[in-house]
């Protein structure tokens, strides 16, 4: 009766697998741990891209030019769009909100709130007009406007040939004189890989 | 002993060495819990009577399991139903790297469907289910606002035909068509005018694939084909269009334009479900039964009827961009070979495993077979919560907020407060499930 049995064991198994639901396994890492799992971007490459971005702003003419005509103070600078054209839905927040931390925190770059967080506070101005003690509010009229405006793109190409896939992004960002429209600065983070997909599964 | 007590005994014994049939048959067709089946059954009632909410409850039942796409391809689509969009993105999201997943194939389910039944392998929805899940996505996030989400999912839609058809660039049979036109939308939507001509152009070609004449393209498509190429000079293909279609004129791509444009989107009914064509036939010569059961799709639309549209004073009549039924019909043909195939391998299987347990009880491998025959039925499972069509209008609009008034078939129904800026294209769309 061996082939009933084969049958029977196959069936087992897999309404074992197929059909039945297990309790997730749950490992605390390191937030720096590079962790690649499907291929896509992940946060790894949000965090590689901040990093060289950083370096790159820094380290450029752009800085230095902007202190010396203006008496060594520094720049302030306004996030603008970040235009994704990948085929990925990317959170350009997490890498921005790198960035924008570790500039400020270097205190020679400051950033102006973007247009969303703008509009609450200014709500709150309003409010603090009508409902706040006279020696506590802030008054309309003061904010900073901003020197440079950073814009860019997260661009994608995806070559795939049978479970064989090559992802290439490209991240580009430019800042962008308020002034004058000059572009000031450009910086480019390249991540290349190559993703191997099973072509079965049990 | 008596002849009748032979044969009792027989029995007995073959009903002793069947109970782990009868138990792995009975897990077979009882499953772990409430089939797909039984609960869209419960769905399709609620979507009649207008009661999403009551749809998503019963959908729940089939939460996790084999069938865990479907459910979430369904509970997107009835979420899209109850207008929370944010809420559907997120299940298509969790939807897809799934559907990913199982394009691999599964040695476990292929063994179980080569011996059993197809109903066992978890479901891979087909391409046209894979295509729609990014129309539909895309339209979630035009309708919350955020264009450049929905333009993701148009790349998504170029990436998924190029990894699948990396030769063609395109589904077979013009499977694609409404797919491109939609990504079409997005691109203009994003002011990339070269890129939008490229996906009217692919639309146009995959409708032509599908057998359309040049006088079923759709109207809106044809206007667009004749604007995007007047717009980047391209003369030829433009002069190709206008004799084509017979086209004079058209409104011009205008990033100033002081008015603005209406899209919508409309999802007549519900799609087609599958039943299984089964029947079970006796061997007279070695007892043994085989089984004959495949899928037939079958529409559940009410009859072709064109959404009247009014906002203001403006009235447009929508056209058909996408039949989900013929989808699905040219998919189950597609399938029909391999699932023949599949079937004959079951039927040895069940003969090989019959004439081994009448070597250890005369009369078990008939019973054997039999129970095994009828258990294996085709696999009826559908992404049925998509509509039985797509029609789709443009209407231009001086900037304001419009009630856009639906009529279809005698009834109305009324979209409040769509609001139309300038130089801009807004997103609206609807899926009418109800009799009402």
């Amino acid at each position: 009766m061996k082939a009933p049995r084969l049958i029977l064991a196959t069936v087992s198994m897999t309404l074992l697998f197929a059909g039945c639901s297990s309790n997730p396994s749950v490992q605390r890492i390191s937030p720096d741990q590079v962790t690649d799992v499907s291929g896509y971007w992940n946060d790894t490459d949000a965090n590689q891209t901040s990093q060289e971005m950083i370096g790159q702003m820094l380290s450029e003419p752009w800085l230095g030019n902007f202190e010396g005509v203006n008496g060594g103070k520094a720049p302030t600078v306004i996030v603008g769009g970040i235009t994704n054209l990948s085929s990925e839905h990317i959170s350009t927040s997490t890498f921005i909100d790198d960035m924008q931390r570790e500039l400020i925190n270097s205190g020679k770059v400051q950033f102006v709130a973007g247009k969303d967080q703008r509009s609450e506070v200014r709500d709150e101005r309003k409010d603090q007009d009508l409902n706040a003690a006279s020696g506590t509010r802030s008054a309309m009229g003061q904010e900073v406007g901003a020197d440079f405006m950073m814009q860019g793109t997260i661009n994608a190409i995806i070559d795939a040939a049978g479970d064989t896939l090559v992802k290439y992004y490209q991240v580009d960002l430019r800042l962008i004189n308020m002034h004058n429209n000059l572009i000031v600065w450009t910086g480019q983070k390249k991540i290349k890989k190559v993703v191997q997909r099973s072509g079965s599964r049990f | 002993m008596p002849a009748y007590s032979h044969a009792a005994a027989r029995l007995r014994g073959a009903a002793r060495r069947s109970r782990p049939w009868l138990l792995a048959t009975a897990l077979l067709l009882t499953g772990c819990a409430v089939t797909y089946t039984d609960a869209m059954q419960q769905v399709d009632k609620d979507l009649a009577t207008d009661q999403p909410q009551a749809a998503l409850k019963a959908l729940d039942k089939i939460s996790g399991g084999k069938d865990q796409v479907l459910y979430l391809l369904n509970k997107a689509m009835v979420l899209r139903m109850t207008g929370d969009y944010a809420t559907s993105a997120q299940v298509f999201e969790q939807a897809k790297p799934l559907m990913e997943y199982l394009e691999a194939t599964s040695v476990t389910e292929n063994a179980a469907a080569f011996t059993f039944t197809e109903g066992l392998r978890a479901y891979q929805p087909p391409l046209y289910e894979r295509l729609l899940a990014h129309v539909y996505q895309g339209l979630n996030y035009l309708q919350m606002g955020q264009p450049d989400s929905a333009r993701v999912e148009a790349a998504q839609i170029d990436d998924l035909l190029k990894r699948l058809y990396p030769n063609q660039d395109a589904a077979p049979n013009g499977g694609d068509a409404f797919p491109r036109y939609f990504s079409g939308l997005v691109y203009e939507d994003m002011g990339e005018y070269s890129d939008a001509m490229i996906a009217y152009r692919q639309a146009f070609k995959s409708y032509k694939a599908q057998g359309a004449g040049d006088e079923n393209i759709p109207m809106d498509l044809q206007i667009s084909l004749c604007r995007f190429s007047e717009f980047l000079g391209l003369t030829d293909e433009l002069n190709d269009y206008k004799k084509r279609f017979g086209l004079t004129e058209w409104p011009p791509v205008d990033k100033q334009d002081a008015e603005g444009q209406l899209v919508f989107v409309f999802s007549d009914g519900m799609g087609p479900v599958k039943y299984a064509d089964s029947s079970v036939l006796p061997d007279p010569i070695n007892g043994r039964y085989y089984s004959v059961s495949l899928p037939v799709v079958r529409s559940r639309g009410r009859g072709q009827a064109y959404a009247a549209i009014s906002a203001g004073e403006e009235h447009v009549t929508t056209t058909r961009v996408a039949s989900i039924y013929d989808d699905a019909e040219q998919q189950s043909k597609a399938d029909r070979p391999k699932l023949i195939a599949a079937q004959v391998s079951r039927d040895v299987a069940r003969t090989v495993a019959a004439n081994a347990a009448d070597r250890k009880a005369a009369g078990l491998g008939a019973v054997l077979s039999l129970v095994a025959s009828v258990a294996d039925q085709a696999d009826t499972r559908i992404w049925a919560t998509l509509p039985d069509d797509i029609q789709l209008a443009r209407l231009r609009l001086a900037p304001g907020t419009y009630d856009l008034k639906v009529q279809l078939r005698g009834r109305t129904r009324v979209l409040k407060g769509v609001t139309i800026r300038a130089g801009q294209m807004t997103f609206a769309s609807l899926q009418w499930t109800s009799l009402n």
